[in-house]
Formats: C-alpha cells, structure tokens, sequence
C-alpha cells in the first residue's frame, strides 16, 4: 500500500484565504521587480487590497470546522478570529508605514513583500494542529521580521537589533525543535489531537522526566516569541532599533500568532499535563508583569518604554493560559489579544507622526508640551494610555477584568493579587506620559508635519476599536467565547 | 554497530566543540565539516542512507564551500571575542553546564515509546528505497509543511537580496 496523497476540494477551499495572500504576494514581487522606480509607491496600496481580499476570503470560511492536509492543518472559528485580528494589524501597519520608509531613503518594495510574508506564516500558525506545521508557520513568521528590523541598514541600532533577533531568533527555534522532537520520542506523533489522545489513553506517566524536558523547552521556544522573561533580552533592542511601524506589527501581530500557536498546542495537545505545566507559567507571567512594568518605569525612550510595556502585557495574557481550563480563560486571551493590538499600535503611530527634521519623536521628552502643539494627538495618546493602564472607558478595563476573573476561579488568586499591583505600577508611567503632555511646556517647537490620510486613518481606527471594544465589550468577549468552543474537544 | 555509533558520536561532539572554540574561522569550518560527516555517518547507521548522502552533497559540500569562499573574500584570520561576551561568559558557562547535565540525566532516565511507524524495512524494500518512501511522504503526509518551506527559501532570499542592495538615494 502506498500513501497516496489527500488532496480535494476541500483541502483547497480551508487554505484558500493563504492561497489568496500568496499569489498576490508573488504576484507583487514580480511587479516589484519589473516596475520603474516612480511607480512604486503603488505597492503600498496592492498590498492592502491583498489584506482586504484575504480578509474576506477568511470571513467566508466561518462556520467551517475540518481538518486538511492530513491532519496538518484545521479551520475552525478559533483559527479565523486570531486570522482576522493579524489581517487588521498588517493593514493597520501597512497603512501607517505610508511613506515612512521612502522618507528614510529606502526603497520600500520588499518591506511590503516580507510582510506579505510574515503575515502567511502567522496565518498557517493560527491554524496548524501538527507540530510540523506549527515549526514551518513560526519560521515563516519570523524571516521576514529579522530582515524588516534590519530594514533601515544604515542605521547602527537598526542592524543591532535585526543581529540580536536574528541569533537569539534562531536558538529559540532549535529549543523548540528539540522540544519536539522529544514529543515524537514519547508519544510517536506530531499530530497535537493523537498526542491528546495518547494521554488520554496511555495517561500520562508521571515518572517520564521526558515530559518535563518538553515542557521546559516548549515554554522556552515559545515563550522566546512571546519575549516573556526571562526570555525577554531581545525584545527591548529590537523594538527600538525596527522601524516604528514594525515595531508595531511585531508587537502585535507576531505576538498574537505567537500566542495562537501556544494557546493551540497546550490546550489541544497538553492539557492532560496541565497540572504540571500551569505553576511553571504562572510563575513565568508574573515574573513577566513585574520585571517589564518595573524596568519600564526607568525609560527614557518612550519606545523603548512600550518595548517593556509590551513585555509585561504578554505577561498578563500569560494568565489566561494558566487558567485555561475556566471555561472562560482563552476567550480571556483572544479578548485581551484585540483590546491589546489597537491600544498597542496606536502609541506608535503617534511616533510615527511626531517626526520631524531633528527629532526621530521616540523620547519622551518630545512628548513634552504635546497637548499644546497638537491637542487631538495628545488627547488619542491619553485614551490609548487609559487603555493600556486598564481603565473604562477604554478595552483595556473590560480585557483585565476578564483575565483577572478567569484567574480567580482557577484558584491562582496570589497571581491575581501579582496583576493588579502591577496595573497599579503601570499606571505609573502610562500617566508619566499624560503628565509630559499636558504639564510641561513643549522643548522641540517645531510644527509638526500635516500628516497623511492612511496614517491618520490607520490611528482613527485604531482609537475607535480601543473605545468600541471598551464601550461593549459583551460582543466581542461574545465572539471570543464562540470562537474557543472546539478548540479542547 | 554500537561501537561505530559511538566513535561517531565522539567525533561529532569534539569537531563541534573545536567548531566553537577555534580562533580561526576556517579552522571553524573545517570542524564543521567533521561534524557534518559524522552526522551523516549516524544517518547511515539509522538506515537512511538518503538523508546522509543529502547532508553530505548539501551540508558539507555546497554550504561549506560557500562558507570557504565567503571567508577567503573577506581574508578574516582572527576573530576577536566582543568584550560584552566576555562579560557574560562566566554565566553562560554555568548556565550552560547546568542545561547540559540536566538534559543528559533527563534524557538517561526517559522511557521514550518504541515506535514503529508505516515505513519499516520490508516497506521501505518495496517502494523500492529511501529516496521514493521519503518522497512519498512529502509529496503526500507532509504536503503543506513541504510547500511552505518552499514559499520559506524565497523569502529567504528576498530578504537577503533586500539587506544588499543599494537604497534610494544611493550611497
């Protein structure tokens, strides 16, 4: 008997939003190519149409629930929420990164391309139920990334930063094969439902230090991605040193993937190990909370400081892994994923528009005197603050809330306690930034730059979601929870 | 059997400490290339006899080769260890140390599941080889993987073209 290969209709039709994606990206990289120089610009724009076509495809594929490509990859609900929050941030990112990279001298073609690329990889994450397939999406996701942090190779922190990710990078994707392959050496296969149903039919043999190995490597792997500490080294330089609007894609987009894939495999393939696991993450997210929220407080780059903003936020979404068996602990998750992708961009896009001749608008000092140079910049700065802080009436209050809740009924009530004084210190330096805009005089006079409408647009969006999300956040924890119904069966 | 496994391994393990720890980066390579056969001599020895021949042609040949002439244009004789390794390296050492011996003791207490997949012997003598069972296998279990490896190397090289080439305004 020979293994024939499965391919139908149906195969094509659950990948057909990363076929889609594919062919206009390929399609794109021809033009890029052939193009005169002046014509460019255009890309900018085929690549959102890319993201919208993608989009839709995703959405027509709701209510489908099946299994392709011999078990390597599924679509159900779960898969198309985390598609359709990384397709808004890639469209978000493309939009606001409208001109930045010819403003700096570059040819921006490729930048368009690889995140074309970053964004499939991410996608075939959100939907991989194979380990293999896990490994190739995240390799996918995270090429593209190393070369768009390096992108600016003229810039010294630029090429730091893409060095560092790159290394550090690449060890964490062999800790996490190794951790693989380690599972293949105990349970026989890749497969995240054969690996659940051999615990469940074998049980799990305690006395297996094998299991323990995976499960350190695993959280190193992925918690590398996540850059929760102590695996958080990279993030700070390769935040600072990208250019903004990837710094903004990454901490949103690679990190929701990253969190998609996690959420995936320890839930469908481990929750038989949940008791070993669960203390080891908790411990994991709050050491992630205190040491970002702390070591964010002594910034003096306001990028930098959102690099370790985001570091204790993943932190904070670590909690709703431990509490994944609460019914509600992964809608939590998916929940805070969208509240935390809009108010995260939004402060970048911010910076992005504070750029002018002599100042790079990434210290905090350029914030000074900001509700005086331009009052509505400042006043969507203090709502995306509100909401990375946690406060109503912004999506942050409700994203907390719900992650703190799950915490509590899954008995981790000290973890609980760890979150909420960590909000309080957070407050700390999100309120630092209101203060700068509205109570000191502004250092850097210079006017600022009219700005452009996909980059006002990409900002609107931004701070209407963080308020939507904030003023009903029913339907969308709704949306959530429908979304994880069959993600454990 | 079990002895050729050993003397393999053994040389696997020294040529890629010296592969680390020579000064000279073409010293390095030429570890590497130790390693390399090493590995694929293991390979042979797990009877797969394809695998090996692809480390060796793909590995130690091309790669290599590419190495050896990347080194020799850029006439590197001696690295210098970056001072802020130097700072880190009593940590890493210990740390370092302490993954390695809990990985052994871990790895010598496990119990790993003695499996046996589709592809024993006799199967593999009826497709008729390494070369058409491994192939079978990807062009059909493992389709996706395999093709998004493919979509991978392109972006592999897209972004490397991307890092080389000029920018706008030229130098």
């Amino acid at each position: 008997m020979i293994e024939k290969l499965q391919f139908g209709m149906s195969d094509f039709v659950a990948l057909l939003p990363e076929i889609i994606l594919c062919v206009f990206a390929l399609l794109i990289t021809v033009y890029d190519f052939m193009s005169k120089r002046t014509n460019k610009a255009l890309i900018s724009y085929m690549s959102q149409v890319a993201f919208f076509v993608t989009l839709i495809a995703t959405f027509t594929l709701i209510g489908n629930n099946y299994t392709a490509y011999s078990g390597m990859f599924v679509i159900d609900t779960f898969a198309i929420f985390i598609k359709v929050v990384i397709l808004l941030v890639a469209m978000i990112s493309v939009a606001a990164s409208h001109r930045f990279i010819t403003d700096e001298g570059y040819e921006s073609g490729e930048y368009y391309i690889l995140i074309m690329f970053s964004v499939l990889g991410m996608m075939i994450m959100a939907s991989a139920t194979d380990l293999i397939s896990v490994f190739v999406g995240l390799e996918l996701m995270a090429i593209p990334c190393y070369f768009l942090t390096g992108f600016f190779k003229k810039q010294n922190r630029s090429i730091e930063g893409a060095l560092k990710y790159f290394l550090m990078g690449a060890f964490s994707s062999a800790v996490l094969a190794y951790g693989i392959s380690f599972v293949y050496g105990v349970t026989g296969t890749t497969n995240l439902h054969k690996i659940a149903e051999f615990f469940a039919t074998q049980g799990v043999d305690i006395n297996n230090p094998a299991l323990y190995l995976v499960l350190t490597l695993f959280v190193a792997g992925f918690g590398f991605k996540i850059a929760a500490v102590p695996f958080h080294m990279w993030c700070p330089d390769v935040y600072e040193g990208a250019p903004t609007p990837i710094t903004a894609f990454m901490s949103t987009a690679v990190k929701a993937a990253s969190f998609a894939a996690f959420l995936r495999v320890y839930a469908t393939a481990l929750p038989a190990l949940h008791i070993n696991w669960a203390p080891t993450l908790a411990v994991l997210a709050a050491l992630t909370m205190t040491i970002g929220n702390i070591v964010a407080l002594t910034q003096s780059s306001f990028k930098r400081m959102l690099a370790y903003s985001s570091i204790a936020h993943a932190g904070y979404i670590l909690i709703g892994l431990v509490a994944l068996k609460v019914s509600d602990g992964v809608a939590s998750v998916l929940f805070y994923l969208i509240a935390y992708a809009f108010a995260n961009m939004g402060p970048f896009i911010i910076i992005i528009l504070l750029r002018t001749k002599n100042s790079s608008g990434e210290m905090l000092t350029d914030l000074h005197g900001l509700g005086k140079r331009a009052p509505l910049l400042a006043g969507i700065m203090l709502i995306f603050m509100f909401s990375l802080t946690g406060l109503p009436p912004t999506g942050g209050f409700p994203g907390k809330y719900y992650l703190f809740y799950a915490a509590v009924q899954s008995n981790y009530v000290w973890l609980t306690v760890v979150a909420c004084i960590n909000t309080a210190i957070s407050a700390f330096y999100y309120f630092k930034v209101g203060m700068y805009m509205y109570m000191h005089e502004p250092r850097n006079t210079e006017e600022l730059e009219k700005p452009s409408t996909p980059v006002l647009t990409a900002l609107y969006i931004c701070v209407g979601m963080t308020l939507l999300i904030g003023i009903m956040p029913h339907r969308f924890f709704e949306a959530a929870k429908q979304s994880i119904m069959l993600l454990t069966s | 059997m079990t002895f050729v496994f050993y003397l393999l391994g053994f040389v696997a393990i020294v040529s890629s400490i010296c592969v680390v720890s020579f000064k000279n980066p073409i010293h390095s390579a030429l570890g590497l290339v130790a390693a390399l056969f090493s590995t694929a001599g293991i390979y042979i020895l797990l009877n797969a006899e394809f695998i090996a021949v692809l480390e060796v042609i793909i590995y130690a040949g091309a790669i290599m080769v590419l190495f050896l002439f990347v080194l020799m244009c850029l006439n590197i004789r001696e690295l210098k260890m970056m001072p802020q390794f130097n700072i880190l390296r009593p940590i890493a050492i210990v740390v370092g140390a302490f993954l390695l011996v809990y990985i052994v003791i871990i790895i010598i207490q496990s119990n790993f599941g003695n499996f046996t997949g589709v592809y024993n012997e006799a199967k593999i003598i009826e497709l008729g080889g390494n070369a058409k069972a491994l192939g079978q296998v990807l062009y059909s279990r493992f389709l996706l993987p395999f093709e998004i490896i493919s979509i991978l190397l392109l972006v592999a090289m897209i972004g490397a073209i991307t890092l080389m080439k000029e920018g706008l305004r030229g130098k």
